[in-house]
């Protein structure tokens, strides 16, 4: 009994070997007819130069998915005179039926200038439609075949992406290439492709998909806000040790000038003791340190305004009044340039220039200040250390307004305001110091000097300046 | 069995296919969004004085950048950030609730809201299409805040008359306040001044002597001598110099003074000096330098001679830079003079009024 079974069982799976492998025969009879002595294409891929769906916030550019390059890559198994590449949003399968992607456009779509290869924008020709679907068709002309075993690599311009993410699909969508032996589109003997699901019969030589993906696009932010770091003291930056800026503590600690610290600026001209006085027997001098750090795009500028009428060292001003000013302006206060202050002849001034230490901690300065006419003059302008050895100085107390066009396209918008160059007793004082762009951490020495006069009245005389920092952002 | 083979070769690539091209095609895009500030260009905030808790005069410039209906422009002082997103801290001691509009051009017809406050300003006007282009405001005055640093502005335009709803333009600017830079000086009161027989090269350095010999004196001729004195203060008030002494005594017997001026008169008992160059009798020189004090009514007129101590000889109403005068003395004798040798000591004193 058991062995008819097993002959029974044994003849029963012979025939369905026999029916599963006519099954699969039959199952197998579309590709082949279609596939016979093709290939698929080896390393194949589509890199995407934005990957971002089209109707998107973004009209241009990396973001929008408009005018995407598309680098296609492939190694073809045999030679080849024309290629199509279909776009299909439902699947890759050669032969299938080919669903339009929403959205994609391939009619502007070019060779790349810029391609090598076999593949160039001179040698190829390339044909464009969108219906039924994004369709590409490439075709040999004065270049040279696809070589077989060669890999291929040429960017497709000008392409748009499709115009949804498919929450189902994920946004992917899928590419179909097909390479020819003929530059006809098909084996040259009988066969030509005509439409993505009648591909499987158009006679091509190798194949491939490629799967594909569309997103949202990553927006990235960063915030730089609007910098502008300034402080005036009475250290040398060379003695700033802590941190090397406006926050270091020689400049923000009081005053301790035996430890090189100098707290608000206060400077006292004169010579001798006990009391420092100004007489006609020399000039007398102090430095003053500013530091200037900004991200104004459009640079800045450092304004000295005096709250003298008169704009040089008075003894008996008390606002509102005019006061006098016994040790004038230098120069009678032209803003032409500086000039030599001569012991005994009663003046006033200060010379200025971007200063440039050796000691001071951090990192180093970037960008520079460049002075201004009336209070640098290069020729005139020589230190020992800190200590003036031939030196002119200037004090504009004339230039009413000096809007220069160099410094900003922004001028001074009212009468009177002299914001870009001009009187230290104007409105918003002379600009003595100016930058283009950003700068960091970029000094500047400010050297006054004053000296009396045999007639120079008695008297305390003072000044009191503002240095004011403005950016262009 | 080989054609299945293939079969199921082929399917299998073409699943792979599907997942290899996901990852091959699939591209990261970074993308920067417009960055912050990116509204209202060349912005600017000028001071009048970046001085800490001082009254200043602030100067608004910016380009607008959209063809948009303004109705209000927004000033916002912050201590902490320029970002429109960030909440605004005000900066301690800024005070901008007295201040004025004082100027404005580019789009102008605004005045300061009632809603603004000690650190916010707020420009009003009936709402207009305003085209892109500079625009500028001042205000004044706007208290600074009461320490040293970086403090921020905002701006932003809005097609409100109050500073609601959405805005058009926008950007934030830095300015920085600072302590002032007092510089002083001291100018000491002083009083130059010295006597001699010469005072050469207006340097009290070079005055030498102090003794002056007339020699015989004779009936028939006048007797004459000279100093010298160098004068210069920086008194406000100016100086004043004055003669004290005696005239020429030997003992009981004078040679009389001139106490009203006169001509010098050989053979008649007559002392004096002027402060001039002189004829009769030759001597003497006018005052020198380049200070412009000049000697006063009786001794300041040539041949001329006089000698009333106490008198004030040179005076100043100001600071007076140096001078120096010559005193020429002239002393004549009668017939009858008794002989003995005659001395006087002349004192020149110098006061200066600071």
């Amino acid at each position: 009994m058991k062995i008819p079974f097993s002959l029974h069982l044994r003849s029963a799976r012979r025939s369905s070997y026999i029916i599963m492998a006519l099954l699969l025969f039959c199952v197998s009879i579309p590709l082949e007819v279609g596939f016979a002595d093709a290939a698929q294409l080896q390393y194949r891929s589509i890199q995407l130069s934005d990957s971002s769906p089209s109707n998107g916030t973004y009209t241009a550019g990396v973001g929008s998915g408009l005018n995407v390059t598309y680098k296609i890559s492939f190694k073809s198994i045999q030679n080849a005179s024309s290629m199509v590449i279909d776009f299909c949003s439902n699947d890759p399968i050669i032969g299938d039926s080919c669903t339009a992607p929403t959205g994609m456009s391939v009619t502007t779509a070019a060779i790349d200038p810029t391609s090598t290869g076999n593949l160039t924008s001179t040698g190829w020709s390339i044909t464009n439609i969108n219906t039924p679907n994004p369709r590409i068709k490439l075709a040999q002309g004065s270049g040279s075949q696809l070589t077989a075993g060669t890999q291929q690599n040429f960017n497709l311009t000008g392409i748009t992406n499709p115009s949804t993410v498919d929450p189902t699909t994920k946004g992917s969508f899928y590419a179909r290439i097909y390479t020819f032996a003929s530059t006809t589109f098909g084996d040259g003997v009988s066969k030509t492709y005509t439409n993505a699901a009648a591909a499987a019969t158009s006679g091509f030589s190798d194949y491939g998909g490629i799967a594909l993906s569309v997103d949202y696009v990553i927006s990235i932010t960063a915030r730089v806000q609007e910098t502008l770091t300034f402080c005036v003291s009475g250290s040398d930056p060379n003695n700033w040790t802590t941190t090397g800026d406006c926050g270091d503590a020689a400049v923000t600690s009081t005053a301790n000038p035996a430890a090189g610290q100098y707290g608000p600026p206060n400077i006292v001209l004169g010579h001798g003791s006990p009391t420092a006085v100004l007489d006609t027997s020399a000039v007398d001098y102090g430095n003053v340190w500013t530091q200037l750090s900004t991200n104004a795009t459009n640079g800045a500028v450092i304004n000295m305004h005096s709250n003298i009428p008169c704009g040089g060292l008075s003894a008996d001003y008390v606002a509102p009044s005019a006061g006098t000013c016994a040790i004038p302006a230098v120069n009678a206060g032209s803003g032409a340039g500086p000039t030599a202050i001569s012991a005994g002849t009663a003046a006033f001034g200060v010379a200025i220039n971007k200063y440039t230490p050796t000691t001071q901690a951090g990192p180093a300065a970037i960008g520079t200040l460049t002075p201004t006419t009336p209070y640098y003059d290069p020729a005139h302008y020589a230190f020992t250390g800190n200590v003036p050895t031939n030196v002119y100085y200037g004090m504009d107390t004339q230039t009413a307004t000096g809007y220069n066009t160099a410094f900003t396209t922004v001028g001074p918008p009212f009468s009177g305001q002299s914001s870009y160059n001009g009187s230290v007793i104007g409105k918003f004082g002379s600009t003595v110091l100016t930058c283009t762009g950003p700068i960091s951490r970029v000094d500047a020495r400010y050297t006054f000097a004053a000296t009396s006069a045999l007639t120079t009245p008695a008297g305390i005389y003072t000044a009191n300046l503002s240095l004011i920092a403005t950016g262009t952002f | 069995m080989n054609a299945f083979h293939r079969l199921l070769h082929r399917h299998q690539q073409l699943a792979t296919l599907c997942v290899l091209g996901v990852l091959g095609a699939i591209t990261v895009h970074y993308l920067f969004a417009p960055a912050y500030g990116y509204g209202l260009g060349n912005r600017s905030l000028s001071l009048g004085t970046a001085e800490v808790s001082t009254d200043a005069l602030y100067g608004l410039n910016f380009n607008l950048v959209s063809n948009a209906i303004v109705g209000s422009i927004e000033i916002q002082f912050c201590s902490n950030s320029a970002l429109q997103e960030d909440p605004c801290i005000a900066p301690a001691g800024l005070d901008a609730s007295r201040a004025a509009l004082i100027d404005q051009a580019g789009p102008t017809g605004f005045t300061i809201s009632a809603a603004s406050d000690a650190n916010t300003i707020i420009l009003t006007r009936s709402p207009a299409l305003t085209a892109s282009g500079l625009a500028t405001y001042s205000f004044q005055p706007i208290k600074n805040p009461s320490a040293p640093g970086s403090y921020y502005a905002r701006v932003q335009t809005f097609a409100t008359t109050d500073a609601s709803g959405p805005y058009s333009d926008y950007g934030g600017i830095a300015f920085a306040i600072t302590n002032l830079l007092s510089i002083s000086a001291q100018v000491p009161p002083y009083l130059l001044f010295c006597t001699g027989i010469t005072v050469s090269g207006f340097n009290c350095a070079n005055a030498l002597g102090n003794y002056i010999d007339f020699g015989e004196f004779s009936s028939s001729r006048a007797s004459t001598a000279s100093s010298q004195m160098l004068v210069a203060t920086n008194a406000e008030q100016g100086y004043a110099i004055s003669i004290a002494g005696t005239t020429l005594a030997s003992g009981n017997n004078v040679i009389a003074a001139l106490a009203t001026g006169d001509v010098s008169r050989p053979s008649t008992g007559q002392f004096g000096f002027n402060l001039r160059a002189n004829s009769a009798p030759s001597g003497g020189s006018d005052v020198a330098g380049p200070g412009t004090s000049l000697a006063l009514t009786g001794y300041n007129q040539s041949n001329i001679f006089r000698f009333a101590p106490g008198d004030t000889i040179v005076s100043s109403d100001g600071p007076d830079d140096i001078r120096v005068y010559t005193s020429d003395y002239v002393a004549n004798v009668p017939r009858s003079q008794s002989p003995g040798i005659y001395v006087s000591t002349v004192t020149y004193i110098c006061l200066a009024n600071f």
